[in-house]
């Protein structure tokens, strides 16, 4: 019986998400305000839903809040440069190769050699743009987007707060709580 | 003591895997730049100064003005922009609807035969619904169309759109047309913005390079406003693009890019500074636009409102702005012979008190300089006119 109502509510939030009641989904609705949902959004969103779906959380808190940290960090440095608040604009680098892609690849590498799960993300970046899977064609938007500084930071909150209790030996075993 | 050493060995051979994948996969890029890209679309080319290739005869002045629109009550019409479409057609696209930001706005479309002097109806090049279906986005409103022909006569169309919000709010779509102008592909959305692809608008069309790509110079006026300059290359099956800013100095948009020939390029920019008494500014570049002198104020003064500036084939350039501080009340044609150190007033094209000329297009087909303006925000005005012309109004005044 629960097998099928969670069948019925996959059926009909995919329904509802991608079903043109006014000519336009509401998928579409969310593409106009956020054209580009990076490959980053799109691993933060599979880590959360398999949290909520499977009893072991694919990652942990610690990597969870260091992946939000990331994205808060790098998206900030990017927005502010390309904003006009720095003098020097980043993005005009991330169209084609730079030394942002060494400090990628560099990044990339650290994370492969110390075994980190984030390490999968960083390699889809990468992947990502080559076959270029996004309707941007600068590997910075593959990285991240406006979408995902806002989740990020709601994910730092959250796990700031809830600090304590996350990493008690009840309830660390789960990066977000179990419903 | 075996067994740890046969896990610490597979251990490190899947990290040493996924080392070299990573490095393969950075290759790519590397790869794309230094011997793909570099050939197809970046070369260092000429910038094609716009005078069609031909040079003009000893012809009388030719002067003539006309409406590209009827006046209809009640429809506000704004933004003009013109390009050559074909053996002496000129044509011309604006928008137009009850107000400005208004759901009903639409790019309408005309064209005007050299021949005849005749303007034909217009005509809706995209409205909002068709947009939004085209787009499949929601669009809340359409803004400032940009015609350009590229150095393969493909016709680009350029303009802007909002989901949500004011201008600043706006991105940038596409469509092309290889008919002159008669039938055109469907919208597509450019991705130029990190943060929500917030904000990028265009006014003014680019300067051609070779194998179709062009330079498009487009502004950013999402809290700090900025001239930024994108590179459009079209000549794979997806257009590539990158997008690059001219300076974050000042209030700069609008940039109006004028070729000087090589990779020489000089830039006039609309001043958005809150100054009561500011002037056009204007930055150079010898690199093709990738880098830029800071900018300058020239002496022309500025009531922050569009402006349009070309080349002429003695070098001269030639300019149709608001020659006031406050006010879009006067149309002014000006010219500089000095690389814009001092300038002339040719002829006050436009004079009314309380109303507004604004907005100016320019383009040059094989006999005129063809402008078009707004006119009291009711009609879009044409004006023809020849070298001939000019050079009597340099001889013998207004």
């Amino acid at each position: 019986m629960k097998t099928y109502y969670k069948l019925a509510v996959f059926l009909f939030s995919a329904f509802i998400t991608f079903y043109p009641f006014t000519g336009l989904s509401l998928a579409d609705y969310l593409l106009s305000l956020n054209p580009n949902f990076s490959i980053g959004s799109l691993a933060l969103f599979i880590i959360l839903l398999s949290n909520q779906l499977s009893r072991r959380p694919m990652v942990s808190n610690r990597h969870l809040g260091e992946f939000s940290l990331w994205n808060v960090t790098f998206s900030l440095f990017l927005y502010l440069s390309y904003l006009g608040f720095i003098t020097h604009d980043i993005y005009p680098l991330g169209y084609t190769f730079s030394i942002w892609f060494l400090v990628m690849a560099f990044i990339t590498i650290i994370l492969i050699w110390r075994g980190h799960p984030l390490s999968y993300v960083f390699i889809a970046y990468i992947a990502a743009f080559n076959l270029k899977l996004l309707p941007s064609l600068n590997f910075f938007d593959y990285i991240t987007d406006g979408f995902l500084l806002v989740i990020s930071l709601g994910m730092l909150g959250y796990l700031s707060i809830n600090y304590r209790q996350l990493n008690s030996p009840s309830g660390g075993a789960a990066a977000m709580p179990v419903k | 003591m075996a067994e740890n050493l046969m896990v610490r060995a597979k251990s490190n051979i899947a990290k040493i895997t996924g080392i070299i994948i990573v490095i393969l996969l950075y290759m790519a890029p590397f790869l794309d730049k230094y011997y793909y890209l570099k050939d197809v679309c970046l070369n260092k080319s000429s910038l094609e100064i716009n005078n069609n290739g031909e040079k003009w005869g000893d012809e009388p002045p030719y002067y003539v003005e006309n409406f590209v629109n009827p006046s209809k009550p009640g429809v506000m019409c704004h933004s003009s922009s013109i390009v050559m479409a074909g053996e002496q057609k000129i044509l011309c696209t604006w928008y137009a609807g009850s107000r400005e930001g208004a759901g009903d706005v639409a790019i309408y479309r005309a064209v005007y035969q050299e021949a005849t002097g005749n303007w034909s109806e217009p005509q809706v090049l995209v409205d909002r619904r068709q947009c939004s279906t085209e787009l499949r986005r929601h669009v809340r409103k359409l803004g400032n169309p940009v015609v350009a022909k590229d150095s393969r006569n493909r016709l680009w169309l350029f303009y802007s759109s909002t989901a949500f919000g004011g201008w600043s709010a706006a991105s940038l779509n596409f469509k092309v047309s290889r008919d002159d102008g008669k039938t055109w592909s469907a919208s597509k959305k450019l991705i130029l913005s990190p943060f929500f692809n917030l904000s990028t608008n265009v006014k003014h069309p680019g300067v051609n390079l070779q194998e179709g790509s062009f330079l498009l110079p487009v502004y950013h006026e999402f809290i700090n406003h900025f001239p930024q300059l994108l590179l459009f290359c079209p000549e794979t099956a997806e257009p590539r693009y990158e997008i690059r800013s001219i300076t974050q100095a000042g209030r700069a948009i609008q940039p109006v890019l004028v070729p000087q020939g090589g990779e020489n390029l000089t830039a006039f920019f609309r001043n958005t500074a809150r100054q009561k008494e500011k002037y056009i500014l204007m930055a150079q570049s010898n690199d093709m636009g990738a880098t830029w002198s800071p900018p300058m104020s020239t002496s022309l003064p500025h009531p922050n409102s569009g402006l349009v500036m070309v080349r002429m084939d003695d070098g001269a350039y030639l300019g149709v702005i608001n020659y006031s501080f406050s006010h879009r009340e006067n149309l002014t044609l000006v010219m500089s012979r000095d690389a814009g150190k001092t300038w002339d007033i040719l002829k006050v094209l436009e004079q009314g008190e309380g109303k507004e000329y604004s907005y100016p297009a320019i383009t040059r087909s094989h006999r005129y300089y063809h402008v078009t303006y707004t006119y009291e925000r009711e009609r879009i005005k044409h004006l023809a006119f020849n070298e001939a012309w000019l050079k009597r109004l340099r001889d013998h005044g207004n």
